[in-house]
C-alpha cells in the first residue's frame, strides 16, 4: 500500500487543506469542488485557472492585497473590512497568500443555508435532494396569521403570476377604534398606491407569514406554498378577536391561524376566558397554533410546593422600559395557589417596607416614594384557585436603579393540602427574580400556548450560520438539534403536556420586511434580496402551522385533539429528545410532517 | 394606575375585556347589562364569550352576572 503525507498549513482552514491536497492528487471530485464554493468545468482536471472563494484573515487587509502579485484575469481580492478580504483566486494564488507574513488564516467560503431549506429538512419535508417528501402544499387551506404586519409587497406573498394571494386583512388599531377591513382587490391597489394597507413596521409578522406559507424565492419556499393567507395586522390586545375573524373569513374552508404571541398574565391552566374563548372557535378544520414562548432564562416565573410553617422570600428587580421614549418601569405580576390552602404573602419595598396582600375579595393601594403599589386577592373559582396580583407602577422613567432593585416577595404557607405556589411576571421584560431555588425554568410555556385546545410550538437548532449584510455570520455555540436555550419549558400549572412538540426556531431565515426595524439589523438582514434570519419559538410555531395546513389538505375535517394524536405518534425523537413519550423541553419530540401526513 | 391590570384605576378609564356568563346567567344578560349603560363596541366572541370595551366600572358590575377578564397586551416571541 503506498502512503502520501502532506503537511498541512496551520493557517488554512481544514476544508482548504483538504483542496490543496487534492489538487496535488489531481483527485478533487465534482461534488466536493462543487461543495467548496470552485468553479470546475470537469472535476477529472483541476487546472490552475480554477478558482476557489475564501475569505482571508489578515492584519491589513489593504495591504495584503497588494502584496499579491500577478493575479488572473478572473481573480479578485476584495477587502470587505479592516481585517478580512474576500478572495476568488486560484489554489495558486491561495498557496502565496499563506505564504504571506501578514496573513494569520485563509477559510473556504461555505455555501449557507441562506434559506429555510434546513429547517425543511430538519421536519422532513425536503429530501437531500431538494424535492418535497409530500404532495400536500396547502392547496385549499387557508393560513391565518395573527401578528405586526405585512409587507404584502415582498414576492413570497404573491403567486407567479404576481397577484397577491392574501384573500383578505384585517388591521386593528392601538387607539382600540374599529378596525378596517381589506378584501384582495382592496389590498392589491393599496400596495400598488402607496398606501400599503396592514404595513409591518417590526418586520415580524412578515417573516412568520412567509415561513408558514411564502411562495419560492430566492431557493426558499413557504411550508405550505400553495395555500392562501388571511392577515390580521393585531394591536396585541385583540388578538383572539383576530382569530375569529380569520375563521369567520374562512367559512367553511380548513384553516390554521398561527399565533407567535403570549403573554403571563394568567392562571396558566387553561381556564381563562381568553383561552377558553380560543377553545370554543377551534374545532374540526379550525386550528390554532402557538408559540410556546421564550422565557426558559428570562426568570419571571417562581414556582414549589410549601409545607406549614415554610417561609421563602424572594427577591426581584424591576427592569426599565425599553421603549422609545422610555415609558416608567411598570411590573405586574400574578401568584396563584390551590383554595384548600392558605398563604400570607407581602411585597417588601427596597427601603424595608412591609405590605401585606389583602383577604381574598380585597384590594389596597400603596403610594411610595415614586412608586404606587396595588395588591388584591381575588377568588379564582375556574380552577379552584385563589389569585393574588401585584402591580408596581413607577411614576417616571428617570427612576434611580436602587429605587428598582432589592424588591422581595415574601410567601409563608399556614395550610398545604397541596401546597403548591406559582407566580409569573405579566411578560419578560417588565421584572426578573433573583437567584432562589423557587425560581423555576419549568412552567414557562406561555398562555395562550397553555389552552387546550391549543397547538403549543417549542424551539430547537437547525441551523447556526447564515447570512448578513455584514457578511457571513455564524454563532458556533449552537448544537444542530439540541432545543433553543431560551424556549419555554412545560409543564402547565395544572400539569398538563405543553409544549406539544418541538420544530425549528432557532436561525430561520424567511422573508424581510423593508422599512422595519429588523431591516436595521445588518447582521441579521440581507435588504438587496429581502431575507432576514432570527429566532424565537416565534419562528417554530409558523413552521408546525404550516404542516397543520397540510395536514388540513390531506383531512379537511382534522380537530385539534386529532392533530395533537397525530403528532404525538408520529413527533421524532433523537438523541436531543431522548425516549420519553413526552418532555417539557421538546414535547412529543420533533415534528416530522412525512411521517405525521403518512399516518392521516 | 395602569390598565388594564389594576382593579383600583379610573373608574371612567376604558378597558377591553372579555366577559363569559357565570352559572346561572347568559350571555344575553351580559349584552342587555352593556347595552342598559350604553356600551356600543362588543362583540360576540363565542356563542358564551363577549368581547367588550367599555369603563372600567361598567366591567366591574357586569363582574355578578360575568366572569370579566381585562384583555392584556400579548408579546412577540423572538428574540
Amino acid at each position: 500500500m503506498q502512503k502520501t503525507t502532506f503537511k498541512l498549513d496551520a493557517k488554512a482552514s481544514i476544508s482548504l487543506n483538504s483542496m490543496l491536497k487534492r489538487q496535488v492528487k489531481k483527485q478533487l471530485p465534482l461534488m466536493t469542488a462543487s461543495m467548496m464554493g470552485m468553479t470546475t468545468q470537469s472535476a477529472r482536471a483541476v487546472r490552475k485557472s480554477d478558482l476557489v472563494s475564501v475569505f482571508v484573515e489578515a492584519t491589513d487587509a489593504e495591504k495584503a492585497a497588494r502584496q499579491v502579485k500577478n493575479l488572473g484575469a478572473d481573480e479578485q481580492l476584495v477587502p470587505i473590512s479592516e481585517n478580512v478580504l474576500a478572495a476568488r483566486v486560484s489554489l495558486d494564488t491561495v498557496r502565496d497568500i499563506l505564504k504571506n507574513k501578514n496573513v494569520s488564516r485563509v477559510q473556504t467560503k461555505k455555501k449557507l443555508d441562506l434559506h429555510l431549506d434546513a429547517a425543511a429538512r430538519d421536519v422532513g419535508l425536503i429530501q437531500a435532494t431538494g424535492t418535497r417528501t409530500v404532495s400536500e402544499t396547502g392547496k385549499g387551506v387557508l393560513i391565518g396569521i395573527v401578528d405586526s404586519g405585512f409587507d404584502l409587497s415582498h414576492p413570497m406573498f404573491r403567486d407567479s403570476s404576481g397577484n397577491l394571494r392574501v384573500d383578505g386583512l384585517l388591521e386593528q388599531k392601538d387607539d382600540q377604534s374599529a378596525p378596517t377591513e381589506y378584501d384582495n382587490a382592496q389590498l392589491t391597489t393599496g400596495w400598488g398606491n402607496g398606501t400599503n394597507p396592514g404595513a409591518d413596521p417590526i418586520g415580524h409578522g412578515t417573516h412568520v407569514a412567509s415561513i408558514t406559507g411564502g411562495t419560492a424565492y430566492h431557493g426558499f419556499e413557504g411550508i405550505a406554498p400553495d395555500a392562501r393567507f388571511l392577515l390580521v395586522k393585531t394591536n396585541f390586545l385583540d388578538t383572539t378577536d383576530g382569530a375569529k375573524w380569520i375563521f369567520n373569513k374562512a367559512g367553511t374552508k380548513p384553516c390554521v391561524v398561527n399565533m407567535s404571541l403570549g403573554g403571563h398574565w394568567g392562571a396558566h391552566d387553561g381556564t381563562s376566558v381568553d383561552e377558553i374563548a380560543l377553545d370554543q372557535i377551534s374545532g374540526p378544520g379550525k386550528i390554532i397554533v402557538a408559540s410556546a414562548g421564550n422565557e426558559r432564562e428570562w426568570s419571571l416565573h417562581v414556582g414549589g410546593r410549601f409545607t406549614p410553617g415554610q417561609t421563602e422570600t424572594v427577591p426581584f428587580t424591576v427592569l426599565r422600559s425599553r421603549n422609545v421614549p422610555p415609558q416608567p418601569p411598570f411590573a405586574p405580576m400574578t401568584f396563584w395557589y390551590q383554595q384548600n390552602d392558605d398563604f400570607d404573602i407581602s411585597l417588601i419595598s427596597p427601603t424595608g417596607q412591609v405590605m401585606a396582600i389583602p383577604a381574598v375579595g380585597s384590594t389596597t393601594q400603596f403610594s411610595l416614594s415614586g412608586v404606587d403599589i396595588e395588591l388584591s386577592r381575588q377568588s379564582y373559582p375556574a380552577s379552584s384557585s385563589v389569585q393574588v396580583q401585584i402591580v408596581l407602577s413607577f411614576r417616571s422613567a428617570n427612576v434611580s436603579q436602587l429605587a428598582l432593585q432589592n424588591w422581595k416577595i415574601r410567601i409563608h404557607c399556614n395550610t398545604a393540602v397541596i401546597g403548591r405556589i406559582d407566580g409569573w411576571v405579566a411578560n419578560s421584560g417588565m421584572a426578573i427574580f433573583s437567584a432562589h431555588p423557587l425560581v423555576e425554568q419549568a412552567r414557562t410555556v406561555g398562555m395562550p400556548a397553555t389552552a387546550k385546545s391549543v397547538i403549543a410550538v417549542a424551539s430547537h437548532t437547525s441551523k447556526s450560520a447564515w447570512n448578513s449584510d455584514n457578511g457571513p455570520q455564524n454563532d458556533p455555540g449552537l448544537v444542530i438539534g439540541r432545543s433553543s436555550s431560551f424556549s419555554s419549558l412545560g409543564p402547565t400549572r395544572d400539569g398538563r403536556q405543553k409544549p406539544d412538540l418541538s420544530a425549528p426556531g432557532e436561525l430561520l431565515t424567511a422573508a424581510l420586511a423593508s422599512n422595519s426595524d429588523f431591516a436595521s439589523e445588518l447582521d441579521r438582514a440581507v435588504t438587496a434580496d429581502r431575507l432576514l434570519t432570527i429566532e424565537g419559538t416565534s419562528m417554530a410555531s409558523p413552521v408546525v402551522a404550516g404542516a397543520v395546513c397540510l395536514f388540513l389538505q390531506k383531512k379537511k375535517t382534522l380537530k385539534p385533539d386529532d392533530i395533537r394524536s397525530i403528532l404525538q405518534a408520529t413527533c421524532r425523537k433523537d438523541l436531543h429528545t431522548g425516549a420519553m413519550s413526552w418532555n417539557p423541553m421538546y414535547g412529543y419530540g420533533k415534528l416530522d410532517i412525512k411521517s405525521a401526513i403518512d399516518s392521516i | 394606575m395602569s390598565d388594564p391590570y389594576s382593579r383600583l384605576g379610573n373608574p371612567e378609564d376604558v378597558i377591553s375585556a372579555l366577559a363569559m356568563p357565570l352559572e346561572g346567567h347568559s350571555q344575553d344578560e351580559i349584552v342587555e347589562a352593556l347595552r342598559r349603560h350604553d356600551v356600543q363596541d362588543m362583540s360576540l366572541l363565542t356563542p358564551q364569550v363577549v368581547s367588550v370595551r367599555a369603563p372600567r366600572r361598567v366591567l366591574q358590575d357586569l363582574e355578578s352576572i360575568a366572569r370579566v377578564e381585562f384583555k392584556t397586551p400579548r408579546s412577540m416571541h423572538f428574540r
